[in-house]
């Protein structure tokens, strides 16, 4: 019986006990892994031909963005989950936040400093302001900081970094919609009524977010290199509030130095949006020179900024 | 690039600046070194290191390659250009098919989504299609062991479940070429052994690419026909696997063979690549004790003499001393926590530690010994291997076989003295009592 068991216990041993079978020397291996007998045949190539050497980019692969949009979606889902993860309020701070810093904004500049709203209601002013502002304010700096925050994504495995960068304005658009929505409900709660001038605000969100992919392209490349960049935009963005027209109006701005304060293609942006919500007009600020001036400016720091993420993504991996 | 070749790798280097990338000079520290002196020049100081060395290599599709080499050969900047992630220097590679690379697991998990949703995003960043997930889920979490918590956040995982997962959604990976960096020395030890099967499935029976890098000698040797040896950035061999282990062993600081045949000279090891010391001096075999001879006969006495220089110094030198094969480093390993190394004399900057086996348990063959000395836990100097011995067959049993391998069988590597006898069968039933009363007796 002793003997018996003993054997079992041996055979029970060398069953379990496979993955010894890793370490065995290589003559027991020789036949169990015929590697060398799979015909190379077997399997049909894809026809994808990747060539990888040093030559960089002047534009970024705007192609493999599309190819890697299932990507792009989870990553833009992932960086507004996490956003409202373990928060009670969760998505209900879409609509608080906003209220507050308009409501805040307006006290400050209407009620202590007694600015004029041009007969609009100042919170609803305010807040039309902040719909083009706070997309581009927080999309620059979440952008700015997306690519070395992710660092441990692309030092360890390859897929446009552009995803990156955009996928980091998904909270902003979301932000956005919803603030849209809180927008639309203050045109009724405060009887402005809606106009025909509602079907440009596209148009100007649309400037608006374009702007913001450009500027935030250049300065979330630079700050792989430099980190410098990232607090310089953390420190910046916000002081531009005050000489953006968003919590009062151009009209305050002295007449001689309207010129140089449209020079800041938000101005021109965020007084569009007033118009088509609010229907106030102040022609200066809205001529065909100043909203044509701002589309170039826009577009062309697009192009800077694709151009200075392509020439830079090459050694992303290395210098981060 | 041959019509067949998936990987086709053409000169390629990789140099790193050191000043540019290592370190960013801040302002304050670029003045507070200025007011300090003002007439130093700016001290660019750009040294610009070799990370790889004008590497040309092709592979076949449907084959699988090792790399190995030691650490800081080159390895992960090599894999880090073939994955696409950093540019080569100079020359280019071509690759044919869909890569699917490996340098870690759970690339992109965060720790507020999910098991699910780090499933998902896991497997996209890996290049996985929504719709291949979804179609492999249930494979997937079953293979990761952790079905019941897929909708706990990840940051409530143990390491171990963590790991799983990451595994999981790596091992579905359907790529055409399969690019691994030694991500199997995570995990368990029965959950590594279920990824190396998948991992050898993929490679023996899909007939994928797969270049897989690692420090374990024997998975390489497993998953891989053909290797790479990298060592200071250039492919110093390409060849069967074996020959390949074979030239990288020969890396490692190795005593040299003297005029005399049984003594080698360990003080003029290349110790270049490691911080070692040089504490070893000579190594000498003596078989029976007597002349020093390069072979011995199995199962005589060997008395090996290790001369070593200024282990005095050392307040609690350890010392180890292995005995093995090509393959097997350490077959057995005399080691001076076990077994006390003492002195019964007055020490001396120069010493001879004499190791006495008396009967050496090898069967035929070539072994080699190596020989490290560690100050607590750092190595002061090691040589490996040391010194090279044949073991010739003789007939130790005194029944005339020899171990001789004429028979064509393995005799494994030990021989250790043993009986048996046969012995007729108890009949269950019959012999129960008998048994009984055995067992008692």
């Amino acid at each position: 019986m002793s003997a018996r068991y003993g054997a079992a216990q041996v055979n029970g041993m060398t069953t379990e006990n496979k993955i010894d079978s890793l370490w065995a020397p290589r003559h027991d291996l020789a036949d169990s892994f015929p590697m060398s007998q799979v015909p190379a045949e077997s399997l049909v190539l894809g026809t994808r031909m990747l060539r990888i050497d040093s030559r960089r980019r002047w534009f970024p692969d705007v192609g493999a963005v599309f190819r890697s949009r299932q990507l792009l979606l989870l990553l833009c889902r992932r960086n507004i989950t996490v956003l409202y993860r373990q928060t009670v309020l969760g998505s209900i701070w879409l609509v608080i936040a906003p209220v507050i810093s308009a409501g805040l904004l307006s006290f400050v500049f209407g009620r202590v400093a007694h600015l004029s709203s041009g007969g609009v209601p100042y919170f609803a002013f305010t807040f039309a302001g902040l719909l083009a502002w706070n997309l581009f304010a927080s999309s620059v700096t979440g952008a700015a900081s997306s690519l070395v925050s992710n660092q441990n994504l692309f030092t360890r495995i390859y897929f446009p970094r552009l995803l990156l960068p955009l996928s980091a304005l998904a909270p902003v658009l979301m932000n956005t919609g919803i603030s849209c929505g809180v927008m639309f409900f203050l045109l009724v709660a405060y009887k402005i009524g809606f106009s025909f001038r509602l079907l440009f605000l596209p148009v100007w969100l649309g400037l608006a977010l374009l702007l913001s992919v450009g500027v935030s392209l250049g300065l979330s490349s630079l700050a792989v290199l430099r980190r410098d960049v990232q607090y310089a935009t953390q420190a910046v963005i916000p002081l531009l509030l005050f000489i953006t027209p968003v919590a009062y109006s151009v009209a305050e701005v002295p007449a001689g130095l309207r010129t140089i304060y449209l020079l800041n293609p938000m101005a021109t942006i965020v007084e569009g949006c007033r118009w088509s919500l609010l229907g106030q007009t102040h022609l200066p600020t809205l001529s065909i020179w100043a909203v044509a001036y701002t589309t170039a400016i826009t577009l062309l720091l697009l192009i800077a900024g694709l151009v200075v993420f392509a020439r830079l993504e090459w050694k992303f991996a290395d210098v981060v | 690039m041959s019509s067949n070749s998936a990987i086709s790798v053409c000169h390629v280097s990789k140099e790193y600046t050191l000043g540019l990338s290592g370190r960013t000079r801040s302002l304050p520290s670029i003045l507070q070194e200025r007011i300090r002196h003002p007439i130093r020049g700016n001290g660019k100081r750009k040294e610009r290191i070799r990370a790889l060395d004008d590497v040309s290599f092709d592979v076949i599709q449907g084959e699988a390659v090792g790399i190995v080499g030691k650490n800081g050969a080159g390895k992960s900047t090599l894999l880090k250009i073939l994955s696409h992630i950093t540019p080569p220097t100079r020359g280019h590679i071509d690759i044919r098919g869909m890569v699917g690379s490996l340098l870690e697991v759970g690339t992109g998990f965060h720790p507020e989504l999910t098991g699910l949703e780090n499933v998902y995003l896991n497997g996209a960043i890996l290049g996985m299609a929504t719709r291949e997930i979804t179609r492999r889920l249930d494979e997937i979490l079953a293979f990761a062991e952790v079905d019941k918590f897929i909708e706990t956040p990840l940051k409530r995982y143990s390491t171990g479940m963590r790991v799983r997962l990451a595994f999981a959604v790596a091992a579905h990976l359907d790529p055409e070429i399969f690019i691994v960096d030694e991500v199997l020395s995570v995990g368990d030890h029965a959950f590594q052994a279920k990824c190396l099967e998948r991992m050898k499935s993929v490679a023996a029976n899909e007939g994928r690419t797969v270049l897989y890098v690692s420090h374990q000698l024997v998975t390489v040797e497993h998953l891989c026909p053909r290797s790479l040896l990298i060592a200071d950035g250039r492919l110093v061999f390409d060849g069967p696997t074996e020959e390949t282990i074979a030239q990288y062993l020969r890396l490692v600081p190795r005593g040299e063979a003297t005029d005399t045949p049984g003594i080698f000279d360990l003080a003029s090891a290349d110790r270049s690549n490691g911080a070692y010391e040089p504490l070893l001096q000579r190594l000498e075999f003596r078989p029976s004790g007597g002349i020093p001879a390069a072979s011995i006969r199995m199962g005589e006495r060997l008395q090996i003499e290790i001369e070593v220089a200024g282990l005095n110094d050392i307040i609690d030198p350890l010392v180890f001393v292995s005995i093995g094969s090509s393959k097997e480093p350490a077959l057995f390993r005399m080691n001076s926590r076990v077994v006390p190394l003492n002195s019964t004399q007055n020490r001396n900057d120069r010493e001879v530690i004499v190791i006495d086996i008396p009967a050496l348990p090898l069967t035929p063959g070539d072994y080699r010994i190596e020989v490290q000395i560690k100050d607590r836990s750092k190595t002061v100097d090691f040589v490996g291997p040391a010194g090279l011995f044949r073991v010739d067959p003789a007939d130790v049993f005194g029944g005339g076989y020899r171990f001789d391998s004429s028979g064509g069988f393995f005799d494994g590597y030990f021989v250790v003295p043993w009986e048996w006898e046969l012995r007729p069968a108890p009949d269950p039933i019959a012999d129960l009592p008998a048994l009984a009363s055995k067992s008692q007796g």
